[in-house]
């Protein structure tokens, strides 16, 4: 067993070429803390330029097959990648695509052919941004409860309904969705999923400010939400992703990538400024990091959150390498979500109320201790509440006598397998 | 043992609880928070009319003279309408300091004028520079001398700063250890406030810049600390939370008992029931410390040592208690449409009002002399 990550020189080569390449294409300010509409619309543009030409080399979505604009890259290159860009306080894709990774994730293993060659490769090379849309009025925890339709009709479904908590700001090109296909089936054999163009007439958007917005119009991408409505949207049915009524296995892909499934090997950021905040913050004439009772708090902080990180670091293994998943991506989820609503109070009460401001003097670590107090509570229910996380972990482990539940399939299965490379002894 | 209200307190307690129904509806404050509005003088001038403002002044300067329980009970119905105003800063801390000082003209001025909602005087005293190890750490040092003192400094989370007719700000003369309170217009010269963004309820910073004080302007400390002074200050703060944990739990009731997922009422499912007990028992256990401290006070029983703990388990619980309010509504409980979040912030923003809660439990070891 080998817990450190060692690079060889071909990744080292990588890096040094992907660093170069980040030091001539990401411009200045693109990681800024927007302070206006026009500022979020500024940086939001840098984001998209960024993720087209990501896209252009195939480092936007790196694991994606290159014949339909992915990188096909390597677990070690894909490493490399994660690691330059999160460096730089980007992720991959730098915007919010949530219908992108999970969409384009279930397309990959449900798609046809033809759907594939259509769908991926806009989405590869950043040419379009999808939001996810699942979420309605009253379906929250209970997805399969859905009440939009898309009845078919011809050559066409029709969609009717709305859909809540959606997005972020500055609009999408497509809605990755789950809508009831046969409102007489049962439940869970009626839904269907659909990559709709976000442009269709009867698509209408009401923007919704969350608590994690810093105020209406003056936002990051992370409190903007909106709520779609269809009314009459005519959409093709080639549009219909893994079959009518199949929705149900569709969604078991889906799932589990917004379930942290796929894992990731990444550093908390907060955990990272906050520490550079005590190492550089002078608090009753000293350093905050010199102070015992900071140092006792940042060291259980520290604990917490290395337990979600090498949990995500498992899953992320657990899936290249092609090992069989079971409960791993809610129990991440359920860690992460709870860990960040435990570190809310742990930093207000390592740093005291500057941690519950933004103001550009007082405000801790450049206010992303403050972001953190209010997404720590509203990060609590995307992607299934806690409770439901509870409840995928009791039911992957066969809890009450039941046939242990199947982790849902991933496209990126196995692939350290089938690329050896990580598994070579390592170079000096 | 008796723990029911007296008829008196059940009057108090209904007569604030019938203005927060009437006048303070929760789809105004949502409004308000959504324009930044910070608090609405129309309902200060009804707790002035009400006498609410000179609650805890003694009855020499006009004041209520209510006892802690009846003083907590109208705070308490207040907390939970979530009613934002400088009551809070100017009539219970500032009160509070002001009256374990030392009596001279100026401080029973103050004292009259509270009483009589003509003055606001918040209290300015943290400190940027320093953590928090009490109110008589937190002097800033004047220059001068003979009795024409000059203020510069800052001053921060400083709540509802930008209502206060004066400042009540901690100082400290050359060659005094003791330190002392200033009271100061807040329109004098070198005054600046500024609001703080975030995650707070009407937190200022006050900057006072070559601010020059006269020797009536210092009010001095008397016999007892500034922290034990503000024993019943802690326990009406106290109460104010408890009110708002009150009200977070039958918004939590009623939406596990309206919000239907999986073909039933949410409140069935065990897991939500154990958020609602968990909100319920952070709640109890604060409002019994609260109600037992009242009366600790009132009778002479250590009511610092248990002002202390009312204090801590309050700022703990109700942040705990929000938490597990915003776990029952999910997504919903986020959208500052609904209402929850008034509370939410105010958890938040209360937590180390009058001290870290960590910081209050070491007081609190330290009266009961351990």
């Amino acid at each position: 067993m080998e817990f450190e990550l060692k690079y060889t020189k071909a990744q080292e080569e990588f890096r040094d070429e992907v660093r170069a390449w980040l030091a001539a294409n990401v411009p200045g300010g693109i990681t800024a803390r927007p302070r206006s509409f026009e500022e979020s619309r500024a940086v939001y543009f840098m984001r998209r330029e960024l993720g087209r030409r990501l896209g252009a080399k195939g480092w936007l979505y790196p694991s994606g097959e290159k014949k339909y604009g992915g990188g096909g890259l390597n677990l070690d290159q894909i490493i490399v990648l994660e690691e330059e860009t999160a460096r730089l306080g980007l992720g991959l894709p730098p915007y919010y695509d949530s219908g992108g990774k999970m969409g384009g994730a279930s397309i990959r293993v449900w798609g046809t052919e033809e759907q594939k060659q259509r769908f991926l490769p806009p989405i590869y090379r950043g040419e379009v941004r999808s939001w996810q849309l699942l979420t309605e009025p009253s379906a929250g925890s209970d997805l399969a409860g859905v009440k939009t339709t898309a009845i078919r009709d011809g050559d066409v479904y029709v969609v009717n309904g709305q859909k809540i908590y959606i997005g972020s700001h500055h609009g999408a090109d497509r809605y990755w969705t789950i809508a009831v296909t046969d409102p007489k089936g049962k439940r869970h054999q009626n839904v269907s999923w659909f990559m709709i163009d976000a442009s269709l007439p009867g698509i209408t958007t009401q923007p919704l400010y969350m608590l994690s917005a810093q105020s209406e119009g003056e936002t990051d991408e992370h409190g903007h939400k909106n709520i779609i409505f269809f009314d009459n949207v005519r959409i093709p049915t080639d549009c219909l992703v893994g079959g009518e009524n199949n929705g149900w296995k569709v969604a078991s892909t889906h799932l589990e990538v917004e379930h942290s499934g796929q894992g990731n090997i990444r550093t908390n950021p907060v955990w990272i400024a906050l520490l550079a905040h005590c190492r550089t913050h002078h608090r009753d004439g000293r350093p905050l990091i010199e102070d015992p009772d900071v140092r006792a708090k940042l060291a259980e902080i520290f604990s917490r959150l290395e337990a979600v990180r090498l949990l995500s670091t498992r899953n992320f293994w657990m899936v290249y390498a092609g090992e069989k998943r079971s409960y791993e991506g809610s129990q991440v989820s359920y860690l992460r979500k709870t860990t960040n609503l435990w570190l809310t109070r742990a930093i207000l009460d390592l740093l005291g109320p500057e941690a519950l401001t933004n103001d550009p003097v007082l405000g801790a670590a450049g206010g992303i201790a403050e972001a953190q107090q209010r997404r720590g509570i509203v990060e609590q229910h995307p992607g299934g509440t806690t409770d439901i996380q509870r409840v995928v972990i009791a039911r992957r482990l066969g809890v009450g006598n039941r046939e242990p539940q199947q982790a849902g399939r991933l496209a990126e299965e196995g692939m350290a397998r089938e690329n050896p490379a990580v598994a070579q002894p390592v170079e000096a | 043992m008796d723990l029911s209200l007296t008829p008196s307190q059940l009057l108090i307690r209904d007569s604030a609880r019938a203005f927060v129904r009437r006048h303070v509806p929760r789809a105004e404050l949502v409004r308000q928070a959504k324009e930044g509005q910070t608090w609405d003088p129309d309902w200060f001038g009804h707790f002035r009319e009400a006498g609410w403002t000179g609650a805890l002044v003694p009855v020499a300067f006009g004041g209520l003279a209510l006892d802690p329980l009846s003083a907590a009970l109208i705070f308490e119905e207040l907390g939970r309408g979530a009613v934002p105003s400088p009551l809070i800063a100017s009539s219970v801390i500032a009160t509070g300091l002001l009256s374990g000082c030392q009596p001279s003209e100026q401080r029973d001025a103050a004292l009259t004028a509270i009483a009589d909602g003509i003055m606001i005087l918040i209290p300015a005293l943290r400190r940027p520079d320093m953590s928090w190890k009490g109110v008589a750490a937190t002097g800033t040092a004047l220059t001068g001398s003979n009795g024409t003192w000059v203020l510069t400094g800052s001053k921060v989370f400083v709540p509802f700063a930008d209502t206060a007719t004066h400042f009540l700000v901690s100082v400290t003369t050359p060659g005094d250890a003791t330190p002392s309170l200033a009271i100061i217009p807040a329109g004098a010269a070198g005054i600046a406030t500024r609001l703080l963004s975030g995650f707070l309820q009407a937190n200022h910073q006050v900057d006072f810049d070559n601010v020059v004080l006269s020797e009536t302007a210092i009010v001095r400390a008397g016999a007892r600390s500034f922290d034990d002074s503000l024993a019943v200050a802690r326990v009406v703060v106290a109460a104010y939370q408890v009110g708002g944990m009150l009200e977070m739990l039958e918004m939590s009731v009623n939406h596990s008992n309206t919000r239907v997922q999986f073909g039933t009422p949410i409140g069935r499912f065990q897991r939500v029931q154990d958020h609602i007990i968990r909100l319920l028992n952070a709640m109890d256990a604060a409002k019994w410390a609260t109600y037992e401290a009242a009366w600790a006070l009132e009778a002479g029983r250590n009511g610092v040592a248990r002002s202390y703990l009312a204090g801590s388990t309050t700022s703990d619980s109700y942040f705990e208690a929000a938490n597990a309010a915003h776990e029952v509504h999910a997504a919903i409980g986020s959208d500052p449409r609904y209402g929850l979040t008034l509370y939410t912030r105010i958890s938040r923003t209360m937590y180390e009002l009058l001290g870290p809660p960590g910081w209050q439990r070491r007081q609190m070891a330290d009266a009961l002399d351990w």
